[in-house]
């Protein structure tokens, strides 16, 4: 037991700890999630003005140490171009001569290869018409044959017809009798309901009873502890109202609502109730009440 | 990427004592949400089982076979059924003892349930300061956290001559979001504390009354048992 309530304790603590984690590890994914399109913040350049200011001097020294370098390559530039166009210049003639003489051999060629096409297409053309001839003989046979088939099936239809109306007809003296047969059974449906609630409502009469019972014991045991002052008269009628505890014990009794008697008669109907001491409880489970209102009566002797 | 500061870029490239204070909130975040779930758990199963106890206490059963039920059936042992059994077992062997007077009885009885509630009350409210802790100084905490982290972004510029705003902004953009977790960690302590205290004494106020009732019931019994 002590080992089980152990190993709970310690579930219950993972299992918060793994909550708390997962509520934590949603929000982080929000701010990122938020903050993903803030522009970067760039470096801080805290150095860079001070170099400037110490470049000044050296810039123009340099810049024409770079302008004679400069032009000396750009002359070296300039030879190695031209003798790149000359060079290229012969490569490209020789090109065009070769290119000539292919393009004589491929002519030869396509020209053997269109006659060969050429007589290719006659044969087929040949075999297609014959196709078509023997496709459009067997169409014909086809169209007489569905002929033939739609005739039958027109007498086929006629007779299904017939044979329907027929079954129609059966059909409804069927349905007649049985909507006789759904309105018998709907009226004994009724009528047993009727007798179901019948039982019902005698069911809870009897529960009413036994609270009737209940509450006339109650009447006939604070009756029996009245002791009734001169002043009483006849045709007393007091709401009282009794707070009680399982078993039938009195906690608190009082006067509510309408009591047609004088202040000493109340005050001895409430002493009544005290006197009693107990309500009665045993047979009267199922009608308990923790608070339970009743009147008082008195009819004279 | 050196120059593409996203928000966890930033924590990671805080100062030290920056990144602690940051440590010691999401710590404190972290620990007072799982007391927050084990809380509601608690008070929910506490007020249902009351619930259900004062459905059967009330519906007429006899006190002793609702004693002897509830000793074997530890479902719900806690709450109002632990102030019941506490009485009800020291007044039966009161009586049981014989020769006690109702006074006495009943005085016993009361002493048990006081015990037992108080020790209940203990168990709920377990923690719960913690809670009201957290939520009132962790925004001290992200605030300490911000001063210093401002501190020392502006210490840097001292040797500067010619500040921008660029020089600073990451250092107390930084510095922010400790304040930011402070409050974060904060605010649901503070409302889970407020919500859980309050249940906490409503709870203590109905076993209050169950108590007051149960040994005005006892003391009915003792005087029918030393009246006999």
């Amino acid at each position: 037991m002590n080992l089980q309530a152990t190993l709970w304790e310690t579930w219950e603590q993972a299992k918060s700890l793994g909550l708390a984690v997962a509520v934590h590890v949603i929000a982080a994914a929000l701010i990122v999630l938020g903050t993903m399109d803030w522009k970067p913040f760039k470096p801080p350049q805290i150095t860079g003005m001070t170099i400037e200011a110490v470049m000044v001097d050296t810039q123009a020294m340099i810049d024409r140490r770079d302008n004679a370098l400069r032009e000396a390559e750009q002359a070296r530039q300039r030879e190695e171009a031209r003798q790149q166009r000359e060079r290229e210049l012969a490569a490209q003639r020789e090109r065009e001569r070769v290119a000539r003489e292919e393009a004589a051999a491929e002519e030869a060629e396509r020209q053997r290869i269109e006659a060969e096409r050429q007589r290719q297409a006659e044969l087929r053309l040949e075999q297609l018409r014959e196709r078509q001839e023997r496709e459009r003989q067997e169409e014909l046979e086809r169209q007489q044959a569905e002929l033939d088939k739609i005739r039958e099936q027109r007498a086929e239809v006629e007779r299904q017809r017939k044979l329907e109306e027929e079954r129609l007809k059966q059909l409804a003296a069927k349905r007649e009798a049985e909507e006789a047969a759904q309105r018998q059974a709907a009226a004994e449906a009724e009528m047993q309901r009727q007798m179901a609630a019948e039982q019902a409502a005698r069911r809870q009469g009897q529960m009413a009873d036994l609270r009737g019972q209940y509450i006339g014991a109650i009447q006939a045991q604070v009756t029996n502890n009245w002791l009734r002052p001169s002043t009483a008269r006849a045709g007393l009628r007091c709401r009282l109202r009794v707070v009680q505890i399982p078993g039938g014990e009195i906690i608190s009794a009082g006067i509510v609502g309408a009591c047609n008697g004088d202040e000493a008669t109340r005050r001895s109907v409430v002493a009544a109730v005290e006197r009693a001491g107990a309500l009665p409880y045993r047979g009267f489970e199922d009608v308990f009440e923790r608070e339970i209102e009743f009147t008082f009566t008195y009819d004279g002797d | 990427m050196s120059n593409d500061l996203h928000v966890w870029e930033l924590i990671l490239n805080a100062s030290l004592v920056v990144q602690a204070v940051m440590a010691i909130l999401l710590a404190a975040s972290v620990a007072s949400w799982m007391i927050i779930f084990r809380k509601r758990a608690l008070l929910n199963a506490t007020e249902k089982a009351a619930d259900r106890f004062e459905e059967r206490f009330w519906s007429g059963t006899d006190l002793t076979s609702l004693h002897n039920q509830l000793t074997h059936n530890q479902d719900d042992d806690r709450g109002m059924v632990r102030v019941f059994l506490a009485g009800f077992a020291e007044f039966q062997r009161l009586r049981d003892q014989g020769r006690a007077s109702a006074d006495r009885l009943v005085g016993g009885a009361e002493r048990a349930m006081r015990v037992a509630l108080t020790r209940e009350m203990d168990h709920l409210e377990h923690r719960l300061s913690f809670l009201a802790t957290v939520g009132s100084t962790s925004p001290y905490i992200g605030l300490f956290g911000t001063v210093w982290g401002i501190m020392t972004s502006f210490h840097a510029l001292a040797n500067v001559n010619q500040a921008t705003i660029a020089m600073v902004a990451p250092g107390i953009s930084e510095a922010l979001i400790a304040t930011a977790m402070g409050l974060f960690a904060a605010i649901p302590a503070v409302i889970a504390y407020n919500k859980y205290s309050n249940q906490v004494d409503r709870m203590e106020l109905r076993l209050d009354n169950f108590k007051e009732e149960l040994s005005s019931i006892l003391n009915r019994q003792a005087l029918a048992v030393s009246g006999d």
